[in-house]
């Protein structure tokens, strides 16, 4: 019963009060989660003592500029593309069809092995000529290149081409170099 | 009925329907296909041609394409996917992709979908930038021209679903963007904030504010880090076969804390549902659903936009109790204690009539039945009302008089299909802005005619295909003369009146009198344009009539809803689709208050207070004696108050210091009262009036149900845990009742609502379990669950099955001394609700809105000395009102307008009177005369440049795509790859 008003009075008490509450609350919260609280606080200790918690302090104490510089850092040409080789090569693996290559390899070694051999031993050019299953080893060459001729006009639009004869080729090349210690 | 056609798709052959398009039917056969610009409430758009197929060898858009006998369609051929290919990469020509740091990433992006569900790989084109700034000037939503793929959805929805026709798209720039108006910024055009174009983006270049840097996990970047970011992404990325799973990874993550909630909205009647997006306490977004049924995807700028308020800083937290001349926060329990004791006390001493209960058509049906058992069934008392008397209660009145129902007669679907919509005293695109965008586009696409009756020229008025300009309160006059010619040219629909209509001699006597002359003399209406009128309807398939406050809020308001009902039932407007009488509701639950028994002299579902029969039901129902007399209504409350009968009041959730008329009486009233208790969420000013203020909780912190002006219920989940130690209305109420004894035990308000329904044949079948998610059931409710969207299809609720005309004579409005000569119309305005206590807490509203203001007209302003910004005092017999002017030809000579967003001096019910309806006792708001001084000559123009009525539409049929075809850049995707075909061929 009176005329319109417009000023409130805050409860004075209310923020003690209020304390208490939370306070109480939060008490009942802990008691309710011991074990794992318990197991967080281990966790922590060891994170602690390793010295880990303050390297996260810092970084997110930091992380708008923390993030800034991986990124500015990560924004050149250079750490761009090597990224995409990484992400294409690692697209490129599912494509290798590593069963067959097995047994390609075990020739490729056989056929380093006998390098190593001229490169240390004799270097009699008829004895290595007559030792040689001349045939299987034709076949074995021309097979191979007969592949990449081929799979070469297939891959002409995505631009792959000759992707794998440059690898095979440079993995030869390679080893060959590394044997000879070309490279050293 | 259409007849099945006989086609082959992707060499199966099959019959379909004969009236649909490719696009569904392949829908039907679940066929996967791409579609970015289509959406199903817009329709075809043909923008993206993402959609092409085969028919019949030649390519197609699969949208707008209908099917024939005979074709042959294929969808899964590699030219359909080359040509679909190509579509795509124009899109992304023009967005440049970033999903995971983008916050439209929500699993919903058509543009992300379609390259998930294309299998893209590449684009052929890369983006480029555009040469346009972003345009961030408008509070609520923003525009990224670098993400924009042209769809024109925006376009459309603003065209042809909202009907503001403020969006277009520039097509001959060479980079086309979206444009406002003829090219200005977003916050300069007529742009109304409604939100259509923002929700239904298929991307994030239309936005909400509120989604931009919240939305994701990693959107919150800086601008410095997320470019960088963007860039990395891009030069790395090999495919977007890489992009797509990390992002929709991310997109699952959001799930985690982003809440999405069905709630109700809680502004007016037409009671648009949608779904809220939540991060904590922060709201990110109104997201509409399709399968909303009022609505749809359609919300104004209130529903999309305008909740600021259910954060704001001044809510109530705590109970307050007056102390001398402040208010001092108190505990629960000190002001439950407190009620308890005033309550008993003047029960005691006076009897239980001095106490009277005001409950909310702004709170749910469960509250409003609390409310008015508290009053009956603790207390002791029929003393119970609310806002609703205010607005409809005539019309409601003029409909048991002819009909038996008061409410709408049918949904908002039948108006969107009627022949000819009639607006009587409604400024729907203001007060009802998504009911009236049904009417604005049926009636530019769809041939619907509209006859606009009304003071003022608003929306609706220019819209119309007739306006007339009756006198104030002479609506009964025309409407009888209209019903009258219509008898006597034999148009009468003699069937339908033999077979479901009594009365019909006694009434076409009492017509005599309204002739056309009288009706021109009255009305000032020339008489050709009445018979135009009586024409219309007529010719009409159908008609629905559309009214509010320009009818009710009269003398004689009850008595010119019955003569519009009359007129419908002459005609034949009655029990079929598209026809009907619509008295649209002003609040979300102006409805449910009514059906829910707050009003002095009936139960909820409108039995009456003094049938034996009835009282004896809810006494056996609530193990209590009732009172058989019928109690006082709002303006009888403070007559009470003011002669010493009534002692106490209680009002919820309603501002009656400001929205009662004669507010000088009803302030003087309230400083009367031996205790005063008030509950809002704000500190109103009726709440300043109070001796206890009690906290309470809007919408989006309870449960609840409200019934909107379809009689559609509905119910709105629980966003948020109530603010402080604010609680519901409901458990707020029910502490109270408790304290005094009634010992109730409600958990949950499906308690409540499956109480009212064992007593409300009405609401019989209304369980809380049928209403789940977007379901809706619209009364009558049959305990089987069965509704009624559409009334009288078989019978009136009328003992005889029959409905009755109800003859009405004019009265005259009030008459004022010479010296009151300018006509003071009032009403709503779009982006405030009402006096604003809600809408003023919204920053963007405000800024574009910031305060009342009087429409002047041009001649008045002349003959006076007005300008824009003049200062004037309004004085009527009953009190004044200060306030600036604003300039405009939507009123004319003498009459202002003075809409209600004002709680100071400029409020309008400090001129209104206590006159009233009188067969309701609603104010006569609309009867107001003053006399005008001017207090200051130069001012500010209250209406701020950035306001949207300053802006300047730019009307066309849709995104006009054929613009886009005659481009000289642009070849249709299909002869693209024909050409391709016939190079290699």
């Amino acid at each position: 019963m009176a005329k319109a008003i417009t000023q409130v009075r805050r409860m004075e008490l209310s923020e003690e009060e209020q304390r208490q509450r939370d306070l109480q609350e939060i008490e009942a919260m802990l008691i309710e989660h011991k074990e794992s609280l318990q197991a967080l606080m281990n966790v922590l200790d060891k994170v602690y003592k390793s010295g880990g918690m303050d390297l996260a302090v810092g970084l997110f104490d930091q992380g708008d500029r923390v993030l800034d510089v991986l990124v500015k850092a990560v924004d050149n040409p250079g750490a761009a593309k090597t990224l995409k080789n990484g992400l294409l090569l690692v697209g490129t693996l599912g494509q290798l069809d590593v069963e067959k290559l097995g047994p390609v390899i075990e020739r490729m070694n056989s056929g380093l092995d006998q390098v190593a051999q001229w490169s240390e031993g004799d270097r009699s050019l008829a004895q290595i000529l007559g030792k040689t299953n001349w045939k299987e080893t034709l076949l074995f060459l021309l097979s191979f290149l007969k592949g990449v001729a081929e799979t070469e006009k297939k891959q002409q639009k995505k631009g792959k081409t000759g992707w794998i004869a440059t690898a095979g080729l440079s993995i030869a090349g390679f080893m060959f170099m590394k044997k000879k210690g070309w490279l050293d | 009925m259409s007849k099945q056609v006989n086609i082959t798709l992707n060499g199966q052959n099959m019959s379909m329907p004969g009236d649909i398009t490719v696009m569904q039917a392949l829908k039907e056969q679940s066929i996967d296909i791409p579609a970015v610009c289509y959406h199903p409430s817009l329709g075809p758009i043909e923008t993206c041609d993402t959609c092409i197929v085969q028919v019949n060898g030649e390519f197609v858009r699969s949208c707008s394409t209908f099917i024939h006998n005979g074709d042959v369609i294929n969808t899964a051929s590699e030219e359909v996917k080359k040509a679909q290919d190509i579509a795509m990469d124009r899109i992304l020509y023009n967005h440049e992709l970033y999903c995971t740091v983008c916050d439209y990433n929500n699993g919903r992006c058509e543009v992300h979908n379609t390259v998930k569900q294309m299998k893209i790989e590449h684009q052929s084109e890369p983006f480029t930038p555009k040469p346009y700034e972003e345009d961030n000037s408008h509070p609520f939503y923003r525009y990224d021209p670098d993400q924009c793929i042209l769809c024109g959805r925006c376009v459309e929805a603003c065209q042809d679903v909202q009907v503001t026709e403020t969006l277009s798209i520039d097509w001959s720039l060479k980079r086309p963007r979206v444009i406002w108006d003829h090219g200005v910024s977003i916050n300069e055009s007529s742009c109304v904030s409604c939100g259509h174009c923002s929700t239904v983006c298929p991307c994030n270049a239309m936005m909400e504010k509120g989604m931009v840097g919240e939305a994701g996990y990693l959107t919150g970047l800086s601008k410095d880090t997320l470019r960088p970011m963007i860039e990395l992404t891009k030069n790395v990325e090999t495919s977007y076969s890489w992009i797509m799973p990390v992002s929709d990874m991310e997109s699952a993550m959001r799930e985690a804390r982003v809440k999405k909630t069905k709630t109700v909205c809680t502004y007016c009647g037409v009671g648009c549902s949608f779904d809220v997006w939540t991060k904590g306490r922060k709201i990110l977004k109104v997201e509409p659903q399709v399968e909303a049924p009022a609505n749809g995807i359609s919300t104004c700028v209130k529903g999309k936009f305008g909740w600021d308020f259910v954060n704001s800083k001044e809510r109530l937290t705590k109970p307050l109790i007056r102390e001398g001349d402040t208010f001092r926060e108190a505990d629960w329990e000190e002001a439950l204690n407190l009620i308890k004791k005033k309550f008993t006390e003047a029960k005691e001493t006076y009897g239980p009539d001095s106490l009277a209960f005001i409950t909310s058509s702004k709170c749910t049906n469960e509250e409003s039945y609390l409310m008015q058992k508290l009053g009956r069934g603790v207390i002791g008392t029929n003393n119970i009302d609310n806002c609703s008397r205010y607005c409809q209660t005539p019309a409601t009145m003029g409909l048991f008089r002819t009909v038996g129902y008061g409410g709408d007669s049918g949904s908002i679907k039948d108006i969107e299909r009627a022949g000819l919509v009639l607006i009587v005293g409604s400024n729907t695109s203001e007060s009802h802005p998504v009911l009236a965008t049904r009417v604005k586009r049926s009636h530019k696409l769809k041939g619907q005619k509209l006859i606009v009756a009304d003071l003022r020229e608003h929306e609706m008025a220019e819209r119309s295909d007739l306006f007339i300009q009756p006198k104030a309160g002479t609506d009964l006059v025309w409407l009888s003369a209209v019903t009258k010619y219509i008898i006597d040219k034999g148009w009468a629909d003699k069937e339908f009146i033999r077979k479901r209509v009594n009365g019909f001699k006694e009434y076409v006597e009492s017509l005599k009198p309204y002739t056309m002359e009288y009706a021109e003399k009255i009305t000032g209406v020339p008489k050709r344009q009445i018979i135009e009128i009586a024409k219309a309807v007529h010719e009409a398939s159908s008609t629905c009539i559309l009214w509010a406050m320009g009818v009710t809020q009269h003398l004689g308001g009850s008595d010119t809803s019955t003569a519009i009902s009359n007129l419908l039932l002459v005609t034949g407007n009655y029990g079929k689709p598209g026809a009907g009488s619509y008295p649209l509701r002003g609040h979300n639950n102006v409805q449910g208050a009514s059906d829910f028994g707050s009003m002095p002299d009936r139960f909820p579902g409108y039995e009456k207070v003094e049938d034996d029969d009835v009282r004896a039901k809810y006494e056996k129902g609530w193990g209590v004696k009732l009172s058989a007399k019928p109690g006082l209504n709002n303006h009888e409350m403070v007559e009470g108050i003011h002669n010493g009968n009534v002692k106490v009041m209680y009002i919820k959730g309603e501002e009656m210091a400001m929205v009662d008329s004669n507010i000088n009486h009803v302030h003087e009233a309230f400083e009367k009262l031996d205790f005063f208790v008030v509950q809002d969420i704000f500190l109103s000013k009726t709440a300043q009036f109070a001796d206890v203020v009690l906290p309470a909780a809007p919408s989006f912190e309870k449960e609840g149900t409200f019934t909107n002006t379809e009689r559609r219920i509905q119910r709105l989940y629980q966003i948020f845990e109530p603010l402080g130690e604010s609680k519901p209305d409901w458990q707020i109420i029910m502490e109270i009742a408790n304290h005094l004894g009634a010992g109730w035990e409600y958990e949950h308000p499906s308690e409540i609502m499956a109480e009212a329904a064992s007593l409300m044949p009405l609401y019989a079948g209304v369980t809380y379990e049928r209403l789940e998610g977007y379901n809706t059931l619209q009364w009558p409710v049959a305990p089987d669950g069965t509704d009624t969207p559409l009334l009288f299809e078989e019978e009136f609720p009328f003992p005889d099955g029959k409905a009755r005309l109800f003859p009405v004579q004019w009265t005259k409005p009030m008459e004022y001394e010479e010296e009151y000569d300018i006509q003071v119309n009032n009403g709503r305005l779009l982006e405030h609700f009402h006096e604003g206590n809600l809408t003023y807490k919204s920053k963007g509203i405000t800024s574009k809105t910031p305060s009342v203001f009087l429409e002047v007209s041009p001649e008045l302003a002349k003959e006076r000395g007005l300008e824009d910004g003049t200062v004037v005092r309004l004085t009527s017999p009953y009190g004044s009102v200060k306030v600036p002017c604003h300039i405009t030809d939507r009123v004319k000579g003498k009459e202002v307008y003075l809409p209600m967003n004002d709680s100071g001096e400029g409020a309008i019910n400090y001129l209104t009177s206590s006159r009233a309806d009188k067969d309701t006792d609603t104010p006569a708001y609309k009867e107001v005369k003053a006399k005008m001084e001017i207090i200051q000559q130069t001012g500010e123009d209250p209406l701020p440049r950035i306001n949207h009525r300053r802006g300047n539409p730019n009307p066309q049929i849709g995104v006009q795509v054929e613009k886009k075809w005659a481009r000289p850049d642009y070849i249709f995707p299909g002869d693209l790859v024909k050409k391709g075909a016939l190079k290699r061929g």
